[in-house]
């Protein structure tokens, strides 16, 4: 149990690197009973939701096809929705603490389709929103979902906190919540930002710099009925030849790999 | 989905129609048997040994492997992704335009 509940804590802080610094005062030990600190109460929470998934995981691998549907649709999401509740609940009644970053955090990242989740990410904003660490949400906002509201948490954010790399993250964010909502000017306007003013910002892998290069690329070249960007280079024995040498044919072109 | 597109190279062959790879393997030496026993007889750029993080790859933004495009026969991008049967129906379509 106990070792289960600390793996489980270092899967939900691996998503939000560096390590944690206080950001508000530990509430007094003298007033908090053992048993009802905040810190342990997150963790049986994540400690039975564990179980549960486990569980979830165990029949959906025995299940049939229809079964499996069921899982993935309703079940899952409906696990999802009671533990983000769950967790909400208390995080709501420590706001600024690190037990409600970590929870907060937890929903935003992992309890993908709960119903909650927007609450969650609004509150995070809210009363996070001078930390650092937020940057690492905001990477993870920008794979989705696509939401008004987290349009306008992002931009208040990038108004609001004093760091550099929370505001180039919280940029890029911006920019791929536009493109979601096919709203292409927003994302240009977004993603140019990133190029000039954000472009030394860190990403999972190297900067954002390339990331909004390859992105802006997509959005203005590779739409369909746009005529293809041609590709010049060797060929796996070295020989030198062009995609526009195909011209005339129609063409598959397949991103692979070996693996 | 060797098997897949070898078929489609196969069932095409004499038509306007070519696959064109992109490669993000590191090791290229190590490729060439992997052409051989699979019989992979379609041309591929190679990314070069940067592998997925390669040029081309991330000119082209791609995210994940595998990815695909579709060109018609004027070089215009007309499907993104489609795999299996679908790819197999998206090609014979463009061919159908083409020849129409």
């Amino acid at each position: 149990m106990v070792l289960c509940s600390s793996l489980l804590f270092t899967v939900s802080l691996a998503t939000a690197p560096p390590p944690m610094e206080p950001t508000a005062p530990c509430p007094a030990p003298a007033c908090v009973q053992a048993d009802d600190d905040p810190a342990d109460l997150l963790e049986d929470i994540m400690d039975e939701y564990q179980e549960a998934n486990a569980e979830l995981g165990q029949n959906y691998r025995s299940a049939d096809e229809e079964q499996r549907k069921q899982i993935l649709e309703v079940d899952l999401p409906k696990l999802s929705e009671t533990y983000a509740q769950r967790v909400l609940k208390l995080t709501s009644a420590h706001p600024g603490t690190d037990v409600a970053w970590e929870g907060l955090s937890w929903i935003v990242s992992r309890a993908r389709g709960a119903a909650c989740q927007a609450d969650a990410l609004l509150q995070m904003f809210k009363d996070f929103s001078k930390d650092e660490r937020i940057g690492d949400t905001c990477l993870t906002v920008a794979r989705g979902p696509f939401t008004k509201s987290t349009v306008r948490a992002l931009n208040k954010l990038i108004k609001d906190s004093p760091h550099k790399d929370v505001r180039g993250r919280a940029t890029f964010a911006l920019a791929m919540q536009y493109k979601g909502l096919e709203d292409q000017k927003g994302f240009i306007k977004q993603m140019s930002l990133v190029q000039k003013k954000f472009a030394d910002v860190p990403y999972t892998r190297g900067t954002l710099g390339p990331v909004a290069e390859g992105a802006m690329f997509e959005v203005q070249r590779l739409q369909i009925g746009m005529v293809a960007p041609d590709i010049a280079g060797a060929d796996l024995q070295g020989v030198d030849f062009k995609l526009s040498d195909y011209l005339g044919k129609v063409v598959v072109i397949d991103f692979w790999g070996n693996w | 989905m060797y098997p897949h597109e070898r078929s489609l190279v196969k069932r095409l062959a004499g038509e306007p129609f070519a696959l064109i790879g992109v490669n993000s393997d590191k090791d290229l030496e190590a490729l060439q048997d992997v052409l051989l026993e699979e019989n992979i007889t379609w041309r591929s750029f190679w990314n070069g040994p940067e592998g997925t993080s390669g040029p081309i790859s991330t000119q082209w933004n791609v995210r994940g492997w595998p990815t695909i495009y579709i060109l018609d026969h004027e070089g215009k991008i007309r499907f993104k992704g489609p795999r299996g049967e679908a790819m197999d129906e998206a090609v014979d379509q463009l061919l159908a335009e083409m020849k129409a």
